[in-house]
């Protein structure tokens, strides 16, 4: 019997794992946040989707990094500030951080980050999205610090 | 940090061998679908100036492409349906399939606006991963990028899985690793010349395995591109995660031949469907893969 991710069954004994995708979430808000205002108000509610396959060819950080954002310039409506930088990983692993605005709904604008890490032919991506309003330079280092612990795949995904 | 910003947008050119196709009528080069350019061109399809053909003709001219009796009649009967023609008196009228029910956001785009617009097939070409052709996965990113930046909604989502997964199905060649795309070169021959590729081979495309490649298409769009992720995010953050509780297969009775898509079609009903496979059952037309492709369906 194997446990994956909290599911206990046993899958056939010659089959691997092709891709990983686990969706995290943070703390539901309940209530409004002023409860003053007459408008709906919606919570934004943080999460982070980590996501993990092996790529069909050799690439690179730089060249999956263009493409995404080549990618989110064109298809994310209203997506503003949109950012790329290094992003080393806790172990040493080069990565990249690819960061953004979108709205939301009325009024409301999110931030997300994608971190990048390639260990071989095994692409991880690790989307966290955030609201503006209430992320914190020191909520964003938390945040941040957690993403840069994703280490070496061990027992992960095969082509 | 280094900041990038947005690209812009691109003109339609006429097509005069499509006006001559329509016997001189202009409207001719404004005809949006790919599949039915090439079929028309081809002289597969020969509709009159006014742009009518039957539906004993379109289902002869996708038959002559490997569609199968099931899926042909569907999409024949959605096309007849929202272009002005009758399913009823058998026709389907190819110039007003621009802006009627079956019209739709988010195409790929070079041949939309009325003619061949190039800058859309190069934009098109651009999301090849393996510089050779366009596989689903690209695909399912183009189609992606494109329903964002039209703006399209849902149903013009899923009228496109449909659209796509036919298109790649008929034109797709397995490359090299044995993966099936569209061959850069043949994008060309396809959208451009309105030709088939040189050497297109017909093959047996029957509602399994249309429906196969619609969620193929469908699955890689939620799990592959960053876009999709940002958007999965957006979803959890606002507590607005989609259901999975809408089909491509309803599409289907909605899609034209080459996919175009519903504002407000109503497409095919159940009993309608289920007469349409009850019809493909029947060897009519001389061969039987309508058989498998209903008792599949």
């Amino acid at each position: 019997m194997a446990d994956i991710h909290g599911l206990p069954f046993s899958p056939p004994p010659d089959f691997g794992i092709a891709e990983i995708m686990v969706t995290l979430r943070g703390p539901s808000v309940a209530g409004l946040k002023d409860p003053r205002a007459l408008q709906p108000q919606r919570a934004i509610r943080p999460n982070l989707i980590v996501h993990q396959r092996a790529l069909p060819a050799e690439s690179t950080l730089d060249l999956l990094c263009g493409e995404m954002c080549a990618e989110l310039l064109t298809s994310i409506e209203q997506l503003e500030n949109l950012q790329t930088a290094p992003f080393p990983f806790a172990d040493g692993a080069d990565g990249r951080l690819v960061q953004f605005d979108f709205a939301a709904a009325k009024a409301m604008t999110v931030r997300q980050f994608q971190a990048l890490r390639l260990d071989g032919n095994i692409f991880t991506t690790l989307t966290l999205t955030v609201s503006t309003t209430t992320l914190t330079d020191e909520v964003r280092d938390r945040l941040l610090a957690s993403l840069a612990s994703m280490g070496t795949p061990t027992a992960g995904v095969s082509a | 940090m280094s900041t990038i910003s947005k690209p812009s947008a691109a003109i339609p050119m006429p097509r005069p061998h499509m006006v001559e196709k329509f016997g001189g009528n202009e409207a001719g080069s404004g005809l949006p679908c790919p599949m039915l350019s090439v079929l028309v061109n081809e002289g597969r399809l020969k509709p009159d100036a006014d742009g009518r053909v039957s539906v004993d003709a379109m289902k002869a001219a996708l038959k002559s492409v490997g569609i199968s009796p099931a899926a042909r009649l569907i999409l024949a009967h959605g096309g007849a349906q929202a272009s002005e023609g009758s399913f009823l008196d058998k026709t389907i009228n190819l110039l007003k399939l621009q802006g009627s029910s079956l019209d739709h956001k988010g195409s790929l785009g070079p041949l939309q606006d009325g003619g061949f617009n190039q800058p859309y097939l190069d934009k098109l070409k651009t999301f090849s991963s393996n510089g050779s052709g366009i596989t689903l996965e690209d695909l399912a990113v183009a189609q992606r990028v494109r329903l964002k930046e039209d703006g399209a909604g849902v149903r013009d989502k899923v009228i496109g899985y449909a659209e796509l997964a036919a298109f790649i199905m008929v034109f797709g060649q397995k490359n090299s690793a044995g993966v099936k795309e569209l061959r850069l070169g043949d994008l060309d021959t396809i959208y451009k010349d309105n030709k088939l590729p040189a050497d297109f081979e017909v093959r047996n495309i029957n509602m399994f395995n249309l429906t196969s490649t619609i969620l193929k298409l469908a699955v890689k769009q939620n799990t592959s591109s960053a876009a999709s992720r940002a958007e999965k995010g957006l979803q959890e953050a606002l507590g607005t995660a989609g259901r999975v509780d809408q089909t491509s297969m309803l599409s289907l009775g909605q899609m034209c031949p080459a996919g175009m898509r519903p504002k407000d079609g109503v497409g095919a009903k159940g009993g309608e469907l289920t007469a349409l496979h009850a019809d493909a059952l029947k060897p009519a037309d001389g061969d039987n893969s309508g058989k498998t492709a209903a008792a599949n369906a």
